[in-house]
């Protein structure tokens, strides 16, 4: 698993290239967010548009993520298929993370557009 | 949905009214006083809704169900005997099993996503939680605690 990182106006896109953020994903998954974390990146978009399932240890790959940018950071998500929208309702995560439909979105509303 | 809207003719919600437009059945557990709940709701004999629960009709819970207090429930349909936990939020869904489906036709498998702690047999008293569901679960406390209840997606739900 491996992501790509496309640098924007002031923020940075992710990507994963796999449709799977499993258990068998998450750690792999979960080191790369974590390292774009903490090289300087405040606000980042995690583009979930391939990935068309995800279970607890990809939400828990999400988290550690947003807890690596801390509070003056920001992650959101955009691109998110409707089973990842239902488990991130189900455990509230769109209570705690903006989600956008597209990516021209999430990047307009990080760089205030 | 539609019968406990009285869109149906002829259809009658089973139950006594506990409250306006609250109907139950034998032996439910609850007090309406102590949860959050818009009419029109349905709940099923022997079913448990704990203080602090939030349901949002139309809403039919099943016999046997239990809901604990912190849990939302929004426009659903939750089966007989299903458990939902404080940290769920079941919207415009039926749950039936370990299989939540939304009215677009989506299905989540809660057993493969391994969030079935979330939502799971209320019968099955043995089932525990693992350490990685644990750690999970405590994530999400600590998230859930920064935040005002319908922060920040905007979907405030009445």
């Amino acid at each position: 698993m491996n992501l790509t990182v496309m640098p924007g106006d002031g923020y940075v896109v992710v990507q994963p290239d796999t449709d799977s953020l499993d258990v068998t994903q998450a750690v792999a998954f979960k080191q790369q967010m974590v390292q774009v974390a903490t090289q300087g990146e405040k606000r980042v978009v995690l583009d979930l548009s391939t990935v068309a399932f995800m279970d607890s240890s990809g939400l828990g790959a999400i988290i550690s993520c947003m807890k690596a940018l801390g509070r003056d950071g920001e992650l959101v998500l955009c691109g998110a298929q409707s089973g990842v929208q239902m488990l991130l309702n189900l455990t509230r995560m769109d209570r705690v993370i903006r989600l956008f439909p597209d990516r021209e979105a999430a990047a307009a509303a990080l760089s205030g557009r | 949905m539609k019968a406990l809207n009285g869109e149906v003719s002829g259809v009658s919600v089973p139950g006594k009214e506990i409250a306006p437009g609250i109907q139950a059945g034998l032996n439910v557990r609850i007090r309406p006083e102590a949860c959050e709940l818009k009419p029109p709701i349905y709940i099923g004999g022997s079913a448990t809704v704990e203080d602090g629960a939030r349901i949002v009709g139309p809403t039919w819970i099943g016999a046997g169900a239990h809901v604990a207090g912190g849990a939302q429930i929004f426009r659903s349909l939750v089966f007989d005997h299903t458990r939902i936990h404080s940290g769920a939020t079941v919207r415009d869904t039926m749950i039936c099993g370990s299989y939540s489906v939304r009215s677009d036709g989506t299905v989540l498998d809660l057993e493969r996503s391994d969030i079935d702690f979330l939502v799971r047999d209320a019968r099955d008293t043995t089932a525990a939680l693992t350490e990685d569901q644990r750690q999970l679960l405590d994530l999400l406390d600590e998230f859930h605690k920064g935040i005002s209840p319908d922060a920040p997606s905007g979907s405030t739900e009445t």
